[in-house]
């Protein structure tokens, strides 16, 4: 599974996400890529992986999405994405939404074959550990769901965390629980998906933790934006960031810059 | 048992109001989950045995007309009779048959989702035979008249204070001063009244865990013992099953119960797991002079070689249920009918009335926890998208979430109207945000987007190549 | 009589199955004659050196209580003691099992023996198992005219009469020990009843018997 060729060819698909709230973690996404060794490209028509069609049931609009994706896809070497949620929806879901077309499943699992979430893909694939410069607090790492259930992501980013200087890795209990973000789900059912959130915060402040990491944006806006309502300073951060060592004083974390 | 799915919105409002309710909910993880996780430490073929229980389930979906004739030949063989039922209605009028014959004034029953899918118990009262549900459980929320929570812990909604109200309440003859404090007290005193009700009754009404096609036997699980009381000390035993729950022979069901218990209470296995192959025999002692299988239907024949085909493969450990996040927020009677949880969300649109419940598939984060702990390996997050799917294509999806896909689609597969639309909205909403209450706490925009962002650094002089 | 119910549900039942191509009537005739053990656990084929010591440890960590005895003459004091401990009387109900009988009951004074099926004030009942379920812990009452099932549930305390040559690793084994001989109630008991239906809470003596006490006889 471990990369092989020189200098490989990546491409970068930022996640709507990142791209609109917090294009910090395509640069800290970039830096990392880049001193792993690989030839970083963002495909400059890349948009939505079309995730939130998929799970409304809008198979046709997904796939709309899905083949422009694989057509800005074709050709790297690898495929990396800030993201356990969008990195699942190409590597675990692209190939059951076309596994009835004969003209496109192959491609859907070229793509799939060749799609990494970020962290996954430095830890396992190109077996680099980032130089960073540091952090300095009590941090606890929140799994996201289709991270850790669909592409097995739990030991990779806590390893590359246990790295860094100052930094205190503790678990909380609840660290394997949906935030409650779950895309659409938060603005259809916002009261379920806010006891969802509390809980976390809950467990959060029970862990002693200043800082919360995730790899998946949609957990930390979630997390961060209920933070900010009960007046909790646990800062948040994508991994990413951490990694590149993108978080110095004149960059903030992701929480609403009130706190 | 009336479903209330539709309400589903109005069933949660009320579920996250319940103070009480929501104590007992946040603690739940603390129960089931962490003692599955223990059984499941303790035994290192766990996951190679969930691989073959999932596949025993598949091959008896694939034969199971073979299996199902086979298992009534040997009920037959071994002295009993099977009925088979198409819907509810076919399996309340069989067993009232059979009890109005017998001249039985009262049922005893042990823990059955099955009898709660066809309101068994409310049809017999009506014509004035007395239903006794004996689980404790169950026991607590029949006299609440209240539908089970849980489906293998049916009042795990309830604080000890309510059940102790609850016996007050429905136990009058009882000393008004007594101590009903501890669960112990409530128990015994459950037990003490449950016993009389157990040695009175002429019928037995239970469900059954499996269905054994090799020896026509029936298989009954419980804790409490009162599953293998139901099954032999009235005159008449009835089993209540649906069609799907044949296995296809005795060593297929014990790979089965090795996964059956550590996934639902994280027991290595339930207290009594029995055997019932056919009625009381010419020298026994005890026993039921009749044994009676009511093969239920009730839409599952319909599923089979269907989207949801999959879930028919679940034996109803639970496992899904107590690991959904959902659940643990809303609780079980949200759901609004028998089964709660994932499993529910995908088994109750099946069951039910078309769009009667819509709101069960898509009120889940697919966070996929209950696929990663089900003993049989049904793919649920995917069934309730199917759900979802279905949905969308019969546009029974909200007109709102329609069109907004429709135009997030429209412009998100133009870049080139997406990408400068985009950057131009997030400085607008940089500059208006604050006024707007819900997005207020939201964390602000880096005023520019990625893309954009990056395409300037690009075209900048001495930026250097991409690597 | 035809009943429309069963071949309407059979019909959808092919339909479907056949629409699938699936259906394997040779796969299961040899699913259904050949019966084979699938898999079994490490902990279900313990080497006979620690197949008792397996058999006590997980019973007793369901909840069991487990007294060795070399031989059925030991029975009686030992029976008397316990049921004097938990102070119950001595009226046992008692299965009429030959191996049952063999027990010298008048050398305990406090014991009355009486076998018949159970009565709903039974306090204590006796019975012989067919087996012992290492894996587990777990205990295999066959029901029979010399063994009543009601014997194993009404009462409050369930004693179980095991002899160590009856000990097995796995359920599979009990397969092959009971044959064709099908029992009516084949109950495998791991513990003594229970219920969490209260708060989660651990109740022991739910409906059936609040104590499970193994005898496990070392000579038979």
């Amino acid at each position: 599974m471990k990369n092989s060729i020189a200098t490989p060819n990546v491409a970068l698909y930022v996640t709507c996400l990142v791209n609109l709230s917090r294009p910090s973690v395509g640069f800290a996404a970039v830096k990392l890529l880049t001193e792993a060794g690989c030839r970083v490209s963002i495909p400059e028509m890349q948009t939505c992986c079309g995730q939130p069609a998929y799970n409304s049931g809008d198979q046709a609009h997904a796939r709309d999405l899905a083949t422009k994706a694989m057509d800005e896809l074709d050709g790297y070497d690898y495929v990396v994405i800030p993201s356990g949620s969008c990195g699942s929806m190409i590597a675990t879901h692209y190939p059951k939404l076309f596994a009835d077309d004969v003209d496109l499943s192959a491609r859907a699992d070229d793509l799939a074959g060749r799609t990494w979430e970020l962290i996954t893909f430095l830890s396992d694939i190109m077996d680099v550990t980032p130089k960073q410069e540091g952090y300095n607090g009590k941090v606890t790492y929140h799994d996201s769901c289709a991270g850790l259930r669909e592409l097995n992501i739990r030991d990779q980013p806590r390893k590359l965390l246990a790295t860094i200087d100052g930094l205190e890795l503790n678990e909380c209990q609840m660290a394997e629980t949906c935030c409650g973000f779950g895309g659409l789900f938060c603005v259809k059912y916002p009261d379920i998906s806010g006891v969802m959130v509390d809980r976390k915060i809950d467990d959060l402040l029970e862990s002693g933790a200043d800082t919360v990491i995730a790899g998946d944006l949609g957990c930390l806006l979630q997390l961060a934006s209920h933070l900010a309502k009960r007046k909790v300073p646990i800062k948040t951060w994508h991994v990413a960031e951490i990694l590149a060592g993108l978080t110095s004083p004149d960059h903030a974390p992701i929480n609403p810059e009130e706190l | 048992m009336q479903s209330k799915t539709h309400q589903f919105n109005a069933n949660v409002s009320k579920a996250l109001s319940d103070k009480p309710l929501q104590e007992i909910l946040g603690n739940l993880s603390q129960g089931f989950p962490k003692k599955r996780a223990q059984a499941k430490a303790r035994l290192p073929e766990f996951d190679q045995l969930r691989q073959k229980a999932a596949e025993i389930r598949a091959h008896v979906l694939d034969n199971l007309d073979l299996y199902l004739e086979r298992f009534e030949t040997r009920v037959i063989e071994n002295g009993g009779t099977v009925h088979w039922c198409g819907d509810a209605s076919d399996a309340r009028t069989v067993i009232s048959d059979i009890c109005h014959r017998v001249g039985a004034r009262s049922v005893i029953k042990s823990k059955s989702m099955i009898s709660e899918e066809i309101g068994i118990n409310d049809y017999l009262e009506e014509q004035g035979i007395e239903a006794i549900e004996t689980d404790l459980g169950e026991y607590i929320i029949q006299l609440r008249k209240e539908p089970p929570s849980h489906i293998i812990a049916p009042a795990i909604h309830l604080s000890m204070a309510q059940v102790a109200e609850t016996f007050r309440e429905n136990h009058p003859d009882l000393d008004k001063q007594r101590t009903l404090e501890t669960p112990r007290a409530l128990l015994d005193e459950a037990r003490t009244r449950l016993r009389d009700k157990f040695l009175g009754a002429a019928v037995g009404l239970s469900g059954a865990n499996m269905l054994v096609a090799e020896s026509g036997s029936v298989v009954i699980v419980s804790n409490e013992g009162n599953a293998d009381m139901t099954c032999g000390l009235p005159r008449v035993h009835i089993v209540l099953c649906s069609i799907e729950k044949v296995v296809p022979n005795l060593a297929d069901a014990w790979s089965l119960l090795r996964v059956l218990a550590r996934s639902a209470t994280g027991q290595d296995q339930t207290v009594y797991t029995t055997f019932i192959t056919g009625p009381k025999r010419p020298e026994d002692l005890d026993g039921p002079d009749e044994f009676h299988v009511v093969l239920l239907d009730n839409g599952r024949s319909k599923m089979l070689g269907g989207e949801f085909h999959d879930m028919l493969r679940c034996i109803r450990c639970g496992a899904c249920i107590n690991h959904c996040p959902i659940y643990s927020t809303i609780g079980g009677h949200a759901y609004g009918w028998v089964y709660p949880g994932p499993m529910g969300a995908v088994l109750s649109p099946g069951l039910l009335d078309t769009g009667t419940a819509d709101d069960l598939p898509n009120a889940s984060t697919l966070c996929g926890h209950c696929e990663s702990v089900c003993p049989v390996h049904i793919p649920l997050p995917d069934l309730l998208r199917r759900w979802r799917t279905r949905q969308f294509s019969d546009k029974r999806t909200s007109l709102v979430q329609r069109f907004g896909l429709a135009v997030w689609t429209w412009l998100a597969i133009r870049p080139r109207l997406y990408h400068p639309l985009s950057s131009m909205a997030l400085k607008l909403l940089g500059i208006i945000k604050p006024r707007l209450r819900p997005f207020a706490d939201l964390p602000a925009p880096h005023g520019d987007s990625f893309m954009s962002q990056w395409a300037k650094q690009q075209s900048r002089p001495n930026s250097g190549d991409r690597s | 009589m035809i009943n429309p119910n069963r071949e309407q549900i059979l019909k959808v039942i092919r339909r479907a199955t056949k629409a699938r191509g699936q259906g394997n009537p040779d796969a299961v005739r040899k699913r259904l004659t050949a019966t084979r053990a699938n898999i079994v656990p490490h902990r279900g084929r313990p080497d006979n050196k620690i197949m008792k010591e397996t058999f006590i440890d997980e019973a007793q960590a369901a909840g069991a209580q487990v007294s060795c005895l070399s031989a059925l003459g030991g029975v009686p004091v030992t029976l008397a003691g316990y049921l004097q401990q938990h102070g119950q009387n001595g009226l046992v109900r008692i299965g009429s099992d030959p191996l049952l009988s063999a027990i010298p009951w008048q050398a305990e004074s406090f014991l009355t023996v009486q076998s018949g099926p159970a009565t709903g004030t039974d306090q204590t009942g006796l019975n012989l198992a067919l087996a012992g379920i290492a894996e587990t812990g777990t205990v295999l009452m066959a029901s029979s005219p010399q063994s009543p099932a009601m014997v194993n549930l009404l009462p409050l305390s369930h004693i179980v009469l095991l002899p160590a040559s009856r000990l097995v690793g796995n359920y599979e084994q009990t397969i092959e020990l009971i044959g064709d001989n099908m029992p009516r109630m084949a109950t495998y008991i791991t513990g003594p009843s229970r219920t969490a239906d209260i708060e989660q809470k651990l109740l022991m003596g739910a409906h059936g018997p609040q104590r499970l006490f193994i005898l496990l006889i070392d000579s038979l």
